[in-house]
């Protein structure tokens, strides 16, 4: 387990900008349309060149959409931007380039990543990104957790056929590992991590998880809990989980349907 | 034109069984026809299972087949591409001169074996890519060995590039690549791109990650980019 404090060096001069810089408006569109929004920029004064462009990325992989956006100088940000290429009802990720056109053409003075888009889900927009989920050779393991400092990574077994797949669409794998797997991540969080812990900014693994229990309804934080309520919070937050996914049923249909 | 039958869940299970027990004997098509292995959509069109040279001519087929359904709707539709799957299975899975069926990566033909893998589908890719590229994804659909069964093969430079969302959703980078590895003369990827020697297609994707971190790519012109390429590379740009 890797506690440590990551450190973060920056090589290339590059400045990062505060995300309160931008602000994010959903535009209310029909239920067949694609999802637009309208942004707001408000630049930190002198900190770049005026005549550096400013551009807008969206992206969900493979597709990316760029929005130019005039120069800091004399900014002109599109009335919406229009998520249509990534299809209905998707939000992709979303980040800001400020970019050198004077000294060095091309290069990158400034950027935003993770631009939080309201309704998004949560900050990185994809569900898989609260645990990573690798195929590796576990031995005689089949499936186990990890927590390499960047996040929870759950590891399968190569040697199981088809792993991957049965862990996606078997309610009989997902609902017995799933849970499980769950539980080893809020142990994690409410034993091993403290509310001021610097985590590197950019990717707070510990907050997503613990603003993932509220959303299952559990609004509270592990880490300022006593340590004999610790265990009641895990119990909470997992029944939560396991009811909101109907694990039972599904995996008592799935036994059925064998 | 009937409505297209889709696999549901359980036919695709079937029909990985079918793969993980060597694909031997006929090709299970009657999954298609069980209404517990399969369910009807409201697509319409025909399936030609013609001959294809290789997966970028089988891409243009698939595109134009599929033109009339909206690119989200499929895309990461697992049963409907792995239902392509089934009915193109003699073109993507070819017999060896003993009649055998070679089935070793069963993500080559079931798509959800894992997101990092979903390049390797042989009917999904060939689609995908020249939806996004057009004649610029030859490079990653046409392979250097000459074979007959070309489509049913990974490209090596597909495997490389496509693992990289980055990559992938660059235009200018898929173009500077497309111009390093594939001979547009030949219509072939240039030859000795698995050789030893730097500046090949794995070396290359590190490096444009790394100048993504510094460099804004899709702004800079081809010639800007390729000015800042590494010594090694240069034996790849005419």
């Amino acid at each position: 387990m890797d506690n440590s404090k990551r450190t973060k060096l920056n090589w290339t001069d590059r400045k990062s900008i505060d995300q309160n810089c931008v602000e994010v408006i959903r535009h209310d569109v029909g239920i067949d349309e694609p999802a637009k929004v309208a942004v707001k920029l408000n630049l930190p004064p002198n900190e770049f060149a005026s005549s550096a462009f400013v551009a807008l990325e969206a992206y969900r992989n493979p597709l990316s959409k760029r929005f130019e956006c005039g120069t800091v100088g004399n900014l002109k940000i599109p009335e919406f931007l229009d998520f249509d290429i990534f299809g209905t009802g998707v939000i992709p990720s979303l980040r800001l380039l400020i970019v050198d056109n004077d000294k060095h053409p091309g290069r990158l003075l400034g950027t935003i990543e993770k631009i939080v888009i309201p309704g998004s889900g949560n900050k990185k927009t994809k569900k898989s990104s609260l645990m990573v989920v690798d195929e590796l050779a576990l031995g005689s393991e089949i499936w186990n957790v990890s927590f390499p400092g960047t996040g929870p990574r759950m590891a399968v077994n190569t040697k199981v056929p088809n792993i991957l797949h049965e862990l996606e669409h078997n309610p009989q794998y997902y609902g017995l590992i799933i849970p499980s797997a769950f539980r080893q991540v809020l142990v994690e969080i409410a034993y091993f991590h403290q509310v001021h812990e610097c985590a590197d900014t950019e990717h707070d693994w510990v907050k997503d998880w613990i603003e993932f229990c509220k959303k299952l309804g559990i609004d509270e934080d592990p880490r300022e809990k006593e340590i004999e309520d610790k265990p009641d919070w895990i119990d909470r937050c997992v029944k939560k989980f396991c009811s909101q996914h109907n694990f039972v049923d599904s995996f008592t249909s799935g036994a059925k349907g064998r | 034109m009937k409505y297209f039958r889709m696999l549901n869940e359980r036919g695709c299970r079937e029909f990985r069984d079918y793969l993980i027990q060597g694909a031997d004997g006929d090709v299970p098509k009657e999954l298609l026809s069980n209404k517990h292995t399969s369910v009807e959509t409201t697509y319409k069109f025909q399936i030609e299972t013609g001959n294809y040279k290789n997966k970028y001519e089988f891409g243009v087929y698939l595109s134009d087949l599929l033109k009339g359904i909206r690119d989200n709707e499929i895309e990461n539709n697992s049963l409907f591409w792995n239902t392509l799957s089934l009915l193109f299975f003699d073109k993507i899975c070819y017999r060896t001169s003993t009649g055998e069926r070679k089935v070793q990566a069963i993500e080559k033909w079931i798509l959800g074996n894992g997101y990092q893998h979903y390049h390797r589908h042989l009917v999904r890719s060939p689609w995908l890519f020249y939806k996004l590229y057009g004649k610029t994804s030859k490079f990653l659909l046409i392979t250097s060995r000459e074979s007959t069964n070309q489509l049913s093969m990974v490209n090596d430079i597909l495997d490389q590039f496509a693992s990289r969302g980055l990559l992938l959703r660059n235009k200018r980078v898929v173009k500077l690549f497309s111009r390093m590895y594939f001979d547009e003369e030949k219509q072939l990827p240039k030859w000795g791109l698995r050789g030893k020697e730097g500046g090949g297609p794995r070396r290359m994707g590190k490096v444009v990650r790394q100048l993504s971190l510094t460099y804004d790519l899709e702004r800079m012109s081809e010639e800007e980019v390729i000015e800042l390429l590494p010594k090694e590379f240069k034996r790849w740009i005419e």
